[in-house]
This record gives structure tokens, C-alpha cells and sequence, in this order.
């Protein structure tokens, strides 16, 4: 009750101004126990992001990063869920936070935008109230004052005749209006960072740019961090300033973004940037280049855990798991011992395809396979 | 599928499933219609894989309450059978002994307010529950399995006037149809036995026909129909064995309602006629005496109770099981 | 003896002096005027019996139905809370129980406990909501009770399912990532979009509380439809027994009438797709 008066006095919440990043994660690690044994699915992750700044996310499904958006937040399971690592948030510790205090902090200083517009919304709410729920909990306000800052946020999202949308379910709109609603819900209180969980994954290519450029318009605007998972190195590789590669729960490889695509060193990096759709290609075309699927995050292979996929892989790839090492750029790190764009990758390159272990981009076979 | 490594006993919730059994004559729908909506065990774990294992293994993981309650069933059914064997006392014999007695060695349960032996009126009564019980479930059965699984193989417009028929008569409140046919034919165990048996069609037809629905189009069934194999045969040979488990389990639960059924009808005294004795009729009667002596009545509604109460638990029970087994294929 | 001009006349006042299908046709003409023939027995049209009686029926079947759902309701949300917590496992055990148990055995027990053993309530009898509500609300109150327990334990379990159901989706998640408090999100989201089973299930439900209310009069012994039935069947007075199972069998499709609107209100999505169409 008390920190809900806080809020009302001050209209938004002013945390205090520290210097540093606004967020930094340190050795992240989140499993969940299931049947089959402990799912690994963010196995150490480490980065920071300052103000105004945005990070993408990049990787297949099943490589963590929804998972690490959502450990970050603290918005995981109640039960069989072992997270361990830190989450600083402007000077605030979140793991170490109660649910009931993330509360105040989910939405009011972070908000979230989800992959499908078509499940994220409650379909028997209208649209106004989702978005004025959060500003009368967390800030406060009035009836016809929350009334006024949704017309206000749709009118920003894009959203026309705003106010005769108020009253509309989801199923009413279109799937990238849909989208517009959930981010206009994810900026209502006015939060710092924003966490874009594959926002444009379910939606139209045509309506992929627009709401990739609505996101970044805002982002700008409201000099929020903003951090964008996504498959598609296509869809951050202009709207970021950095890029993390996610594989296997670990980040692989991680630079500014304009770095990654012109010195990358991982081979994965390098596999998923050739997958890159042609303009005209339809989005779900992707990844299908890349050969073999990601491990099984409960039998993870020793050694790097791309070997079994990747056109680079020695023998020291399968016995010892490469550290994240630091490239000549300064942020990039990649995790590899035969780097792309180096004398030894070219050689271990050059050394499987002379040896036929490499047949058209078919992987080098793992031991006993 | 891989066996998981693991040797631990697999933590299988006691789902019960949404179409809870409900003893309330009507909800012979209730189970499957809302079935329909709803099935499927609360808790899906991530992916674990649930695989079929051996008999020794399906007999402990069915679960010990299950032994009990098929042992409370088998011990009724025996008592009822072997009744005229047993030492037991004249379940009509009025005035054979004092009114309201007490248990006690020579009567087990007492006797009740004319002087009858309860344990050996609880045991004779038990035969017509039983046998309405299990009698008009085998006619809804035969009946109601055989048209649901002609019109799940066939579908088509028959199948489409079945299963609006038996919508309507799923909900009807199903004491009135008694009434009324008791009220119209009068009063006998062959007139409840028809009536209850005719009330049960149509819930054990939606259960087999929604069950041959889903199998008919499964490939080993594709694949009979492919090489040509004649249609009665796919139907006896590969549909029929499949949904029986199904449909037999819902039977138990479905007979704990017959005899639920009876036991209101007996209650209102639209039974089988007095003085044979049923156990809806000794709660009524031993209704009218609750206050110098609860424990006549206590006694027979003891008795249906734990037979209803095993009937569908074992039921319920047999069915997760089944689903489970389905789940491994 | 009857005498057989005496005979041949009353046949002649029954309308049985008619050849079958003309005697049905007859029925079905006065049935739609509303005039539902009078008693065998005492010349009381059954029209004024029915409507004496139905009040009763209906104020049962109501009473029941708000206090199950008033019980199951939060019971519902609470089970899928933590499904198979503690509390999940015992209301699961419980709600098996009283399904276990036929509603004339409850009503018996219900009598024992509350008017013989503590005469809280009483066992028998009736006063008309209209002469008295205090005392109208007494003699209502174990007879509601005992319908409203088995009805109480289905919709206990068919919410609590489709509530863990509901508890997965992505909106409630958003919900969550909103900062929304957790009695918000139960209660505001998960609530509505959880009772769409609730609602099929009630409408199925009705056959077996009309069942139940049919049990309950008797033991009760409320002049309502299902005494009247009862009465008139010991009494072998047809016309009445016809002119009830008439009567239950209209409330039956009127009832689920509603029910089928109850969904347009419960869920836009039906709404604006029928409006559409």
C-alpha cells in the first residue's frame, strides 16, 4: 500500500540515478527440472546494457533466449525451476527480490512485449482495460485519466481512431494492430527497458518492418534500453547497437553490432548470417541451411556444443569447451578455437574439407554417431 | 521412445479426469459430454516420456486403492451370490427377533424397526443392485457400444442424428423418464432393469462412438482399410479391442450410477416391491426412525456408499490408466 | 360397482371415448392453451397445482445453484492454484466423496445432523417465500444444501481444470509481466475465460438437479413439482404425472436456452462471431 502512495505522489517512479549500466547480468543460469533431468537451458550468460541503448538476441529456438528474457525478469515458474547468477537492474539486485516486490517493477520499470499478439491478449478483456489496468494499479491514476493516456499510447503505437479501439476486443483486430495494442500495454507506465520476446516472429513480413520500426521510434523516444530476442539476425541487424549470439543456453559470441557483421568469429555466427532470408523469402525459410538441430538441453555434448553442426570442428573442439575470449574490437567476445577469419579456421576449414568430413555444408559426424 | 535411465517409480498425479463420475442419475451424461470438452490429464510434464510397461508393474502402479475397491466389489458380489448358502437369518423374517436390537454377535448389524436381521437384509438387497446394476449396464452396452461404433467407423448423417439424440437424452433429467415408466408399467425388476438399461444407451454410445472416431482414422486402421479388409472385420478386429478398455472402464462408473439409480427409485418405493429388500428401500425406511436409532439406517447407506464409491473409483482409475498406456503407443 | 351409464359418462369427461392419436391430438390443442386438464381425483384443474407448485421447485433449484457456485467458485481457483498441493489433493479426495454419496442418502444424513441431533433446521415442511422469508429461508436451507453439495463438487473440479488450463496461457503471462497483482489476475483474467466448461457442465447438470430436486421434495416432503409427481403417481392420477413431466421437460429446453446465452456473455469472440455471420 505504502509504495503504491510512493507512486501516486510522484506520478512515474523515479529510481534512483546510479552510474554504471541499467542492466547487468552476471553468469546467469536457469534449469528446469523435468522427467527427463535438468534442462540447461540459460547456462551462464553475462552482459550489461545501458540507458537508451538496445541489445538483440540472437538464436534457434531452443538456444535459451526466451528463457533468459524471461529469467531476467524473474517471470518463470514457481516450481523446478533452479536460477542462480545475478540481474542488477538500476542498482537493484532481482533475484534477490520477493514476487511481490518484482511486482512493482514488472511493468512500471520493465515491460515486455510477447512473440504472438494472437495469445498475449486476454480475448475476453476488452483492449482498453488492459492497457489502463497497469497505469490505475501501478501509478494510480483515475478512470478518465487512464482512459486518456491509452487513447494517447495507441494514438503513439499507431493505432487509428484510437478511442473507438478502447472498446474493442483482440479478435477485432488485425494481428499487427494486435501487436501495436501489446506494446502500447508494455509502455503504458513509461518503463526504462523494454524486453521484446520475438516480437515480430508471428506477424506478416509486411508488417514485421513496421512494428521493428515502431519498437525502435519508441525505444529512441522515450530513451528506453531495449532488449530484442529474435531468430532473425535479419531483424536486429540495423536496430541494434549490440548483438548477443545465443547456442546451447550460453552466448556464443557477442559485439557491437555493426563488428558482428563485418569480423565475426564464431562459425555459428557465421552459419546463421549466410541464413539470412532474400528480402523476398518468406520468414520461416530461415535457419534451414544451417545442417543438424541444436543439442538436447538435457544431454549436452562435452566441448563446444556447436561441434556436431559446425563446418569448422576439430578434435579440440569435441574434447574441451572454448572460453569466451576477447577479440581485437573492443566488446566483442566469441567462444571458439578455430575462429572464423583467422589463419587457424581457414586451416581447420580447409583440413575437413580436404578429408571429406565436410559434404556441402553436411556436418562433421560426431564420434560413435 | 527412450526409457528414461532413471529407476524412480513415475510420479503420475491422481488426475481425475474432468467428467467426473457424478452419482446423480442425470449425470450418466455429465462424464462424457463434459469428457469431451475437457479430457486430459491436469499436469503434462515437460516432456516426459510415459512408456507401457509389464503387467507386474501395471498392477502395483494402478495403485493400492484400487486393490481395495476391486476387493470391496468381488467380497459384495460373493456375499451376494453365496446368500442362500450362508448362515444368515431370514432377511424377511418380521417379528423373528426384537425390533431395534443393537449389533451384537447373533445379529452383526441388528435388526431394524420390525425385527429383521440387517446384515442378512443388506446382503439380500445387495443382489438387486447388483443386478440392476450390471444387467441394464450390459444392455446399454451391447446396444449403445454397437450403434457408437457403427456410427464412428460410418459417420454420415446417421451418425449425426445419433449423436443429437442422445444430446437431448444425455440431459433429460432422467428420474422423470423413470417416473413416468414406472408410473405407466408398473412396478417390477424387469420394468428398472429395462428402464435404467434403455436410460444408459445413450452416454455409453457417445463414449465408444467419440473413442472409434479418434481410432478409425489411426494408421494400423488406414492401413486394414488400404489392403482391403472387409469393414465388420477392421471393426471387430482392430477397432473394437481397442475401445473396449475404455469403454469398460466408463462401464464401472456407469453401473455405479445404475445402482445409484435404483436405490432412488427403491427409496421412493418405485422399486422392486417390499418386503424384498433393496438398500434404497432400508434407507427409507430406516429413515422414519433416525431419531431412536440412526444406525438402521446407517448401515445400508454404509454399504452403498463404499460400493458406489469403489465402482468409481476403480472406474476412474482404470480409465487414467488406459489414457496413460494410449499416451505410450 | 360403477354403473355403466356412470362409466360410459365419466369416459365421455376424460375424452377416453376417443380413439388414440384423437385424444393426443385433443392434449396437445388444451396443453397449448394452457389448459393442462384437471385431476383424476379431486376435480382441481392441473393447471392450479402446477402453478402452486412450481415456485417451490424453481426457489430449490435456484438456492442450490447460488450456493454451489459461491463455494465451488473460490474453491476452484484455489485447487488450480497449486495443482496437486495439499489442498488440491484434499478438496480432489473430497469432492470424489460427494459424488459418492446419492443425493437422497445426503438429504437423509443432512436430516440427522441438523434437525434431529440439533434441531438447527427443520426436517420437513414448507412456508411460501411471499408469507414469511425468515422461515421460508429454514425450510430451504437443508434442501438447497442438499442439492447444491453434488453439484458443488462438479463444478468445484471442472473449474479448477480449466483454470490450470487458463493458468498457462501467454495473456496471463502478460498479465504477470504487467506487474498485475496475483487475486487481479485470478479474478480479472483468469476467472471468465476459465468458466466457458463451467457453464456446458451446469447446462448438462440440470437433468441430474432435477433428478435431485424430485429426491430432495420427498424427503423434504416441499409441495413442489417433484412431490406433486411422486404424490400423484402413488395416487395413480395420471393427469397430473403427465402434466408435470410436461412442465420438466419445458424448464429443461427453457433452462438450457439460457445457458446457451450465458455463453455470448460470458465470451465477446461468440458474440461479435454471430453478429457477423
Amino acid at each position: 500500500m505504502r509504495a503504491r502512495r510512493d507512486r501516486q505522489t510522484t506520478g512515474y517512479p523515479a529510481a534512483p540515478e546510479t552510474s554504471g549500466p541499467l542492466l547487468e547480468v552476471a553468469d546467469l543460469t536457469t534449469h528446469f527440472r523435468t522427467g527427463r533431468g535438468m534442462v540447461r537451458a540459460v547456462d551462464g550468460v553475462s552482459f550489461s546494457l545501458d540507458r537508451g541503448r538496445t541489445l538483440g538476441v540472437v538464436g534457434e529456438s531452443g538456444s535459451g533466449k526466451t528463457v533468459l528474457s524471461r529469467s531476467i525478469m524473474g517471470l518463470l515458474p514457481r516450481t523446478n525451476v533452479v536460477r542462480s547468477g545475478e540481474v542488477r537492474f538500476a542498482g537493484r539486485e532481482l533475484t534477490a527480490l520477493t514476487e511481490a516486490e518484482l511486482r512493482d517493477i514488472w511493468g512500471v520499470e520493465i515491460g515486455m512485449v510477447f512473440q504472438d499478439p494472437m495469445t498475449s491478449l486476454n480475448p475476453v478483456m476488452r483492449v482498453g482495460r488492459q492497457i489502463t489496468e497497469s497505469l490505475r494499479h501501478h501509478l494510480g491514476v483515475d478512470r478518465a485519466e487512464g482512459r486518456r493516456r491509452a487513447v494517447a499510447l495507441l494514438d503513439s503505437v499507431g493505432i487509428p481512431e484510437p478511442e473507438q479501439r478502447l472498446g474493442d476486443f483482440p479478435h477485432q483486430l488485425s494481428g499487427g494492430m494486435r501487436q501495436r495494442v501489446t506494446i502500447a500495454v508494455a509502455l503504458a507506465c513509461g518503463p526504462r527497458l523494454l524486453m521484446a520476446d520475438e516480437p515480430t516472429t508471428a506477424l506478416d513480413v509486411t508488417v514485421q518492418a513496421q512494428i521493428l520500426d515502431l519498437l525502435a521510434r519508441q525505444q529512441r523516444e522515450r530513451y528506453m534500453a531495449m532488449v530484442l530476442v529474435t531468430h532473425d539476425l535479419g531483424v536486429v541487424a540495423g536496430r541494434t547497437d549490440e548483438i548477443a549470439v545465443m547456442y546451447a543456453g550460453k552466448i556464443v559470441e557477442k559485439a557491437p553490432t555493426r563488428t558482428l557483421f563485418s569480423d565475426m568469429k564464431m562459425p555459428y555466427t557465421e552459419a546463421l548470417l549466410k541464413s539470412i532470408p532474400k528480402l523476398a523469402d518468406p520468414s520461416h525459410t530461415t535457419l534451414s541451411v544451417i545442417p543438424g538441430r541444436p543439442p538436447d538441453l538435457v544431454n549436452l555434448p562435452t566441448g563446444c556444443r556447436f561441434y556436431p553442426r559446425c563446418p569448422y570442428a576439430q578434435q579440440r573442439c569435441r574434447d574441451e569447451e572454448p572460453p569466451l575470449q576477447e577479440a581485437t574490437t573492443p566488446g566483442h567476445v566469441y567462444r571458439c578455437w578455430f575462429p572464423v577469419g583467422t589463419p587457424e579456421g581457414r586451416d581447420a576449414l580447409d583440413r575437413n574439407r580436404r578429408e571429406g568430413r565436410l559434404d556441402a555444408g553436411a556436418p562433421v559426424a560426431p564420434a560413435g554417431a | 521412445m527412450p526409457e528414461p535411465p532413471s529407476s524412480r517409480p513415475p510420479s503420475r498425479p491422481d488426475v481425475v479426469p474432468a467428467g467426473i463420475p457424478s452419482t446423480s442419475l442425470g449425470v450418466m451424461a455429465g462424464a462424457p459430454a463434459g469428457g469431451e470438452v475437457l479430457e486430459g490429464p491436469a499436469d503434462v510434464q515437460l516432456g516426459e516420456a510415459k512408456t507401457a510397461r509389464a503387467p507386474s508393474a501395471a498392477i502395483r502402479r494402478l495403485g493400492f486403492a484400487f486393490w481395495i475397491s476391486v476387493g470391496w466389489v468381488a467380497l459384495v458380489i460373493l456375499l451376494a451370490v453365496l446368500a442362500n448358502l450362508l448362515p444368515l437369518d431370514d432377511p424377511n423374517g418380521i417379528g423373528s427377533s426384537l425390533p431395534k436390537q443393537s449389533p451384537s454377535l447373533q445379529h452383526l448389524l441388528g435388526t431394524d424397526s420390525l425385527g429383521r436381521d440387517i446384515f442378512s437384509r443388506i446382503i439380500f438387497g445387495a443382489r438387486v443392485s447388483l443386478i440392476v446394476g450390471f444387467t441394464s449396464i450390459f444392455i446399454g452396452m451391447v446396444v449403445g457400444g454397437t450403434l457408437g461404433l457403427i456410427a464412428g467407423f460410418y459417420r454420415g448423417p446417421l451418425d449425426a442424428i445419433f449423436d443429437g439424440a442422445s444430446t437431448v437424452a444425455l440431459a433429460f433429467p432422467a428420474l422423470v423418464f423413470l417416473l413416468a415408466i414406472v408410473a405407466a408399467v408398473g412396478q417390477s425388476l424387469f420394468t428398472v432393469v429395462v428402464s435404467i438399461g434403455i436410460l444408459s444407451i445413450a452416454p455409453l454410445f457417445r463414449i465408444v462412438r467419440a473413442n472409434t472416431i479418434v481410432y478409425a482414422q489411426r494408421e494400423f486402421v488406414l492401413a486394414a482399410r488400404a489392403l482391403g479388409a472387409r469393414r465388420i472385420r477392421i471393426m471387430a478386429r482392430e477397432i473394437l479391442p481397442n475401445v473396449l478398455p475404455t469403454a469398460l472402464s466408463f462401464a464401472l462408473v456407469a453401473v455405479a450410477i445404475a445402482i445409484v439409480a435404483e436405490g432412488a427409485l427403491a427409496f421412493l418405493g418405485l422399486s422392486v416391491r417390499p418386503p424384498t429388500p433393496t438398500w434404497g428401500g432400508m434407507i427409507s425406511e430406516g429413515r422414519t426412525s433416525l431419531e431412536q436409532d440412526a444406525l438402521i439406517c446407517l448401515w445400508p447407506s454404509l454399504a452403498l456408499f463404499f460400493t458406489v464409491l469403489a465402482l468409481n473409483f476403480a472406474g476412474d482409475r482404470l480409465r487414467s490408466f488406459f489414457e496413460i498406456r494410449e499416451g505410450g503407443l | 360397482m360403477i354403473p355403466a351409464k356412470g362409466l360410459a359418462q365419466c369416459r365421455h369427461q376424460l375424452g377416453l371415448d376417443q380413439s388414440l392419436p384423437g385424444q393426443y391430438v385433443q392434449y396437445l390443442d388444451n396443453s397449448l392453451h394452457g389448459n393442462l386438464g384437471t385431476s383424476y381425483l379431486n376435480g382441481q384443474t392441473v393447471g392450479k397445482a402446477v402453478k402452486q407448485a412450481l415456485p417451490v421447485t424453481v426457489e430449490l433449484l435456484v438456492l442450490s445453484q447460488l450456493i454451489a457456485l459461491v463455494v465451488a467458485v473460490p474453491l476452484g481457483i484455489l485447487a488450480a492454484l497449486r495443482p496437486d498441493g495439499v489442498f488440491d489433493q484434499v478438496s480432489t479426495g473430497v469432492a470424489f466423496g460427494l459424488l459418492a454419496i446419492p443425493a437422497f442418502m445426503l438429504g437423509v444424513l443432512l436430516v440427522y445432523l441438523f434437525a434431529v441431533s440439533f434441531h438447527v433446521f427443520p426436517a420437513t415442511g414448507w412456508t411460501p417465500l411471499t408469507q414469511d422469508l425468515g422461515d421460508n429461508l429454514k425450510h430451504a436451507i437443508l434442501p438447497s444444501l442438499t442439492l447444491a453439495l453434488g453439484s458443488l463438487a462438479v463444478y468445484m473440479r471442472v473449474l479448477r481444470t480449466d483454470m490450470i488450463a487458463t493458468l498457462r496461457e501467454d495473456f496471463i503471462t502478460t498479465a504477470r509481466a504487467k506487474g498485475m497483482p496475483t487475486s487481479h489476475i485470478l479474478l480479472r483474467h483468469a476467472l471468465r475465460p476459465s468458466t466457458f466448461a463451467l457453464v456446458t457442465v451446469a447446462g448438462i447438470n440440470i437433468g441430474t438437479l432435477i433428478t435431485g430436486a424430485f429426491l430432495v421434495e420427498f424427503i423434504f416432503q416441499l409441495p413442489g413439482i417433484g412431490l406433486l409427481t411422486l404424490s400423484s403417481i402413488y395416487a395413480r392420477d395420471y393427469g397430473i404425472v403427465q402434466a408435470t413431466v410436461l412442465v420438466v421437460a419445458v424448464g429443461f429446453v427453457v433452462i438450457n436456452l439460457l445457458v446457451d446465452l450465458l455463453y455470448a456473455a460470458i465470451d465477446p469472440r461468440t458474440r461479435h462471431a454471430r453478429a457477423t455471420v
